[in-house]
């Protein structure tokens, strides 16, 4: 650098326009962002700020350094809930970050457990004396929100029985929390519809859906959300003029409000139930279903296309060997790669191929060396600020 | 490569401050970078020479000169430079890097501090 021609003007950093610090900003880790709100007002208030979060959101979302974090819920030799977040593409999977459960009061009235994640937000539920207590959590900054009670309650409503789903809405760029709830009083599959309402947090208020109804049918119980491609799933079933039960698919789409309805593949012996659970799978949906002694594993290829259902494997779930002296317990979820991950008894976590060669001695099996529990549910995570800006009242937490 | 933009960036008046030593590391960084873009390595290497040689003040400048001239690759190379070289710093360390005073009520940095508490923990000495 040649010295002798006068730079008469040295540019301080503090001048830098906001969008080079912004730019700057995206590339470091989440912990030092936080800590850089001390800096100076002006820091201070271009980092807690929608603009910023929405920016270091989608940077999250779309660099492609390979940190893919996998969020894995655990619980520790002392009956303590605590919350990984692995590195999928790391060889050895390892771990990056690690929380605790966030509320400090005993268990005596219900635990929350986590259904779900959604750009870096947890979503947390607990049930207790029939009504639903729900959260937001980030654990990444800190910031815990609790919502305010639903309309439909125990106390109005009796006996109901709620499935849960969280998301992002990028029409309205909005946070929605629905519950869709069949009430069980005087139930009758072949009249009764779930009531269904939302919460969204710009509002932080739930309202009632009066249009855009859910169908007659009857969800099953599930404790792990399904939120792809702006929608959430469960499985549910209905009553045909037959009489028969058939199973299916609900879908909720955020954005437009509305519910339909994806058909499960046909397959032999199938007289309209499962006995299964939908799970994310890339960028569509997948089903597990138990029969027989077999896990099978289906992937809709084309997500929405009914025709596109494809039978991806059957695992064995009373082969004891499975994986060292132990069998398949359960399917938790897919990592990005399309594995599938399994908890054997015993409670270990595997991830397996399912989609290259087609000899089921070659397929490859990875420890993931991680122990689960009864409650382990597996997500797709990116870390994110989300809820920064926001004045939270976690009473009873850290 | 924008030859027009480049051509206007030094005919400027304002600009009087760009030295030849900008011109001739932003323009050759995209060959550089295209070179090494296999190796992590080496472009850990040259982003350690290009803090150890570059002044703070110069590194501004680059920025400012990749950002005019819309050089996405280079702006976001340097950025990327400045993130790594402050990255789990402590907020004293950051304000000498930048040259920034702190300008809260005496009162408002400590609960900032406490809000945050946790994510103090593990940042590197200064």
């Amino acid at each position: 650098m040649s010295d002798n021609k006068t730079t008469n003007r040295i540019i301080p950093w503090g001048s830098l326009p906001d969008e080079i610090l912004t730019n700057i900003f995206v590339f470091l880790p989440i912990k030092s962002i936080i800590i850089f709100t001390s800096v100076s007002k002006a820091w201070k208030s271009l980092i807690k700020n929608p603009t910023f979060i929405s920016t270091h959101l989608n940077h999250s979302l779309n660099k492609n350094k390979n940190q893919n974090l996998l969020f894995i819920g655990l619980c520790s030799e002392n009956q303590k809930e605590f919350y990984a977040l692995h590195n999928e593409d790391d060889a050895d999977f390892t771990q990056h970050a690690r929380f605790d459960y966030p509320f400090r009061a005993p268990p005596y009235n219900g635990k929350y457990i986590v259904l779900g994640t959604c750009n870096g937000l947890l979503f947390l539920s607990k049930v207790f004396h029939g009504d639903n207590s729900l959260c937001l959590w980030n654990p990444c900054v800190g910031k815990l929100l609790k919502l305010p009670s639903p309309n439909i309650t125990y106390a109005k409503h009796r006996r109901f029985r709620a499935s849960l789903g969280f998301g992002f809405d990028p029409k309205t760029k909005d946070y929605k929390v629905i519950r869709v709830v069949t009430l069980l009083e005087s139930f009758d599959l072949e009249r009764t519809r779930p009531q269904v309402e939302i919460y969204t947090l710009s509002t932080g208020q739930w309202r009632t859906i009066t249009t855009g109804l859910a169908p007659i049918c009857a969800l099953y119980w599930t404790d792990r959300q399904t939120f792809i491609s702006g929608a959430l799933h469960w499985v549910a079933c209905f009553k045909d003029s037959d009489n028969n039960i058939h199973d299916f698919v609900l879908v909720f789409d955020l954005g437009e409000e509305v519910f339909h309805k994806i058909l499960l593949p046909e397959f032999p012996g199938h007289r309209g139930r499962i006995s299964g659970s939908v799970s994310v799978y890339r960028n569509s949906i997948a089903l597990f279903q138990t029969d027989n002694g077999f896990l099978h594993i289906w992937a809709m290829k084309e997500y929405d296309v009914v025709s596109s259902w494809t039978k991806l494997f059957s695992l064995p779930l009373l082969d004891q060997n499975f994986f060292g002296a132990n069998s398949i317990r359960t399917a938790l979820g897919f990592r990005r790669n399309g594995e599938v991950i399994l908890k054997l008894n015993g409670g270990r976590l595997i991830s397996v191929d399912l989609e290259t060669p087609e000899d089921p001695d070659t397929r490859e099996i990875k420890d993931l060396r991680i122990m689960g529990y009864e409650e382990t549910i597996v997500d797709y995570y990116v870390e994110s600020l989300v809820l920064l800006d926001k004045a939270t009242n976690s009473e009873d937490t850290y | 490569m924008k030859f027009c933009t480049v051509k206007q960036y030094f005919d400027d008046e304002n600009n009087n401050n760009v030295t030849n030593g900008i011109a001739t590391t932003v323009i050759p960084l995209p060959n550089k970078h295209l070179k090494i873009k296999a190796n992590n390595k080496e472009m850990e290497q040259y982003e350690q020479e290009l803090l150890r040689n570059v002044m703070p003040q110069e590194l501004t400048k680059l920025i400012l000169a990749a950002n005019y001239l819309n050089f996405k690759e280079a702006l976001d190379f340097f950025c990327r430079t400045v993130a790594n070289a402050i990255q789990n710093k402590s907020v004293d360390y950051v304000r000498k890097f930048f040259g920034l005073e702190s300008d809260f009520e005496p009162g408002e940095e400590e609960k900032l501090c406490k809000e945050f508490a946790w994510s103090f923990e593990g940042v590197d000495e200064d």
